[in-house]
């Protein structure tokens, strides 16, 4: 059988879980504060996501249909316990920055999402792939918006200094609201819609309601 | 009326008419705003007045460049509305923002509440670019710098009343709206201090004035039907009294207040014209 990369490749762009299904973006808009925290939290969901992915693949065919959630969410549940650990063991200071998203991981919709639409019918090899890719689609978006938002917010990227503040003799303002979470709604906003002009096939189709009314007036 | 209405409008769609608005109305808006803009001028001395109107000239080209870029007719005619709206914020807008900070928050402004949702949009351009620079640069002095002085900002919201009360009267603004606020006003500071409060004082301070006729009553940003913009007035004429008691880092709260009021005002007008969609 030849290698397959499809699994891998699509959901990067063409397929991306972010900005095409507009999965997990609770912790996208949450954790890019800045970039480490981006970092660590992408790293930590491609991990969980391509052992969840291929250890389901592997016993897809002995889960009962009724319990699949519960099993899918064990399993996904323990490897979120895993990467939680680790952290609090070895970057304990980023884990504390991150909080609760970490554990927040078991509830993305990517991960079970993943689970339930791929690895329950495919073989463990296509899976962890898939996982990876997909992993991979959710890291390239935290991650351009995390740097955006502390190069726009802060200056800096990864805690080393870009753009020197007007404050400390530099001449950059920065912009105050890029550190608040609804600005993480605007850059995800314009990033979907960038995506969409240059890849026309992602838009929904518009239900023809709103256009064919004529002119507005006072009522 | 070309058609009769469907069940989906039986519920007017709010701020649908911003784009087809009659120029007339904008034109009026325009001479209404100039008196604020004089007296605003004459209080910041020559250098900042040059610089004012510096501003005012670019922020026209920002809003004006957009909808080249979103319209796609290169040699478009510039709308008044886009004159209205640099001229409104470029009011509003404190100098320590900076040329690239105004810019900015113009950008987003008319980008996002004008261009992206056009007619659907239930904020006003000038309302969004101000809670933009405000959220953004923070002690940047423009809080700071909006209650400037008692006696200048007497000055600008009286000048303010000749040209509303000719849009009132002429029926661009809503004065129902207005009436509403002062009302809120008036009525939340009475509950909070007391009946010996001096709660006139407020309907003079800060950017009140402006902000409520100009923005607040003007089409865009308030309800469609005529009882939600009662509830909708006295709403923002609340919330001001409470950004400003609760807040010391926001002693003017009316850019808050409208923005928050604004994003009601489809509730609003669905809740207080509430039928069944489908019989």
């Amino acid at each position: 059988m030849a290698f397959d990369n499809k699994p891998l490749l699509e959901p990067i762009i063409s397929a991306n879980p972010v900005i095409l299904h507009v999965l997990g973006i609770c912790s996208a808009l949450a954790v890019t504060t800045s970039l480490s925290t981006a970092l660590v939290m992408s790293v930590a969901l491609i991990f969980v996501l391509s052992f969840s992915n291929t250890l389901i693949s592997l016993i897809r065919r002995h889960i009962p249909k009724t319990i699949r959630l519960i099993v899918q969410i064990t399993i996904i549940a323990s490897l979120v316990i895993v990467v939680d650990q680790i952290l609090q063991a070895y970057l304990f200071e980023m884990s504390k920055r991150l909080s609760v998203f970490v554990g927040l991981i078991v509830s993305n919709c990517i991960v079970l999402g993943r689970a339930e639409a791929f690895a329950m019918k495919n073989p463990p090899l296509p899976s962890l792939l898939d996982g990876i890719g997909n992993g991979l689609g959710y890291a390239w978006i935290l991650l351009l918006i995390g740097a955006l938002r502390e190069l726009l917010a802060a200056g800096t990227l990864m805690g080393h200094v870009i753009l020197p503040l007007s404050e400390n003799g530099g001449w950059f303002t920065p912009l105050k609201m890029m550190a608040l979470p609804p600005s993480a709604f605007f850059l995800l906003g314009l990033l979907v819609w960038v995506v969409r002009t240059l890849k026309p096939e992602h838009a929904e189709t518009l239900l023809e309601t709103e256009n064919s009314k004529g002119e507005g007036g006072e009522p | 009326m070309k058609s009769p209405p469907t069940n989906s409008d039986a519920v007017p769609t709010p701020h649908q008419d911003t784009h087809g608005r009659r120029w007339q109305e904008d034109f009026q808006f325009t001479l209404a705003l100039i008196l604020p803009l004089l007296v605003r001028l004459n209080t910041d001395g020559q250098d900042v007045a040059l610089q004012r109107l510096a501003l005012l000239v670019l922020l026209f080209a920002v809003a004006y460049g957009w909808n080249i870029v979103f319209t796609k007719q290169i040699g478009k005619t510039p709308e008044i509305y886009q004159f209205n709206f640099a001229i409104l914020f470029s009011l509003l807008l404190p100098s320590p923002v900076g040329w690239g900070g105004a810019v900015l928050a113009a950008s987003f402004g008319w980008v996002f509440g004008r261009e992206i949702f056009g007619t659907k949009t239930v904020l006003s351009p000038v309302i969004i670019a101000l809670a933009f620079a405000i959220f953004s640069f923070p002690g940047g002095g423009y809080e700071a710098r909006q209650i400037l002085s008692a006696a200048s900002d007497q000055l600008l919201a009286i000048s303010c009343l000749p040209g509303a009360a000719w849009l009132l009267w002429k029926g661009v603004l809503s004065w129902r709206v207005v009436v509403g606020a002062m009302v809120g006003v008036a009525a939340t500071i009475l509950l909070m201090a007391g009946p010996e409060s001096s709660w006139w004082s407020h309907f003079m301070l800060g950017t009140f004035a402006p902000g409520i006729l100009f923005i607040a009553a003007a089409p865009e940003s308030m309800p469609r039907s005529e009882n939600a913009r009662w509830v909708y007035g006295l709403m923002v004429g609340a919330l001001i009294i409470l950004i400003r008691t609760a807040n010391p880092d926001q002693p003017d709260g009316v850019v808050f207040a409208v923005l928050l009021g604004s994003l009601f005002a489809p509730l609003v007008d669905r809740a207080l014209n509430w039928r069944p969609r489908y019989e």
